[in-house]
């Protein structure tokens, strides 16, 4: 069996489409908070805070802590390693879309 | 990461069509975000300069005490709104940076020749104009593109 199909080239941690809109957001950004990112993906906080827990642990975001007066304010970037998986991932669907184009439904 | 996609769960044509779309969108969002404050910003900071010039050319003693108040007043509201500011897109720290020296730049030659010459409002008035052309560049050229998502 050979791995032609563009699905093998998809990265697993940006199957779920919360952690793709992640990684998608911070692409072109230099780096956006924990508030942005919640309201611009529409996810509650404990699932973003769920779903940056494992692409940090897949090095594909790093997080830091600071704070901004006296609230506390939690940093997000994608890393390097990241910022590949997201190109790689862009293009396999890309591919997977121009497969079969989508047929319209009646 | 230990999770696996399984085969079902894998993007048909149409899945793959939405995911790209849904992730060029939040990309546009987030980048936006980035911007729009940066824009902001610069733009406050070019309409209090024309304030500021104006009230120190033309204003007098008083013009000069009510212009350096207000401005310790507006550069710190502003201070404070940007370091609230959520998203920074890769540029702002160049932007605000190329914007905010050659400002200073200006603003001194402009006062140091007003202060020279005496002029009056045909000078002060397109001189203080001319203070806003560097913030106004600095956060309206169109920025170049990071990313191929969008």
């Amino acid at each position: 069996m050979t791995d032609t199909h563009p699905r093998h080239r998809l990265a697993d941690a940006l199957n779920s489409p919360v952690r793709l809109s992640i990684v998608a957001a911070l692409s072109r950004v230099e780096k956006a908070d924990f508030k942005v990112l919640r309201d611009t993906i529409e996810v509650s906080d404990s699932a973003l805070s769920k779903q940056l827990t494992m692409l940090e642990d897949a090095g594909y975001v790093s997080i830091s802590k600071g704070r901004s007066g006296r609230r506390p304010r939690t940093w997000v970037r994608l890393s390097r390693h990241g910022r590949d998986a997201l190109d790689r991932h862009l293009a396999a669907l890309q591919d997977i879309a121009t497969l079969t184009p989508p047929t319209t439904m009646p | 990461m230990a999770e696996t996609a399984e085969p079902q769960d894998l993007p048909d044509a149409r899945a793959a069509a939405d995911a790209l779309d849904r992730a060029a969108r939040v990309a546009h969002a987030a980048h936006a975000q980035g911007w729009r404050w940066v824009r902001i910003y610069l733009t406050g900071w070019a309409i209090g300069s024309v304030g500021l010039i104006l009230l120190i050319g033309l204003g007098g003693a008083v013009g000069m005490v009510v212009g350096v108040a207000a401005w310790a007043v507006l550069v710190t509201v502003g201070v404070l709104w940007a370091r609230g500011q959520g998203a920074v897109v890769a540029a702002t720290k160049f932007r605000l940076g190329i914007g905010s020296g050659l400002w200073s730049a200006a603003y001194v030659a402009i006062l140091a020749l007003g202060v020279a010459i005496r002029p009056g409002a045909a000078y002060w008035v397109p001189a203080a104009l001319v203070s806003t052309v560097p913030l106004l560049l600095a956060g309206w050229l169109p920025a170049r593109r990071p990313h191929p998502v969008s």
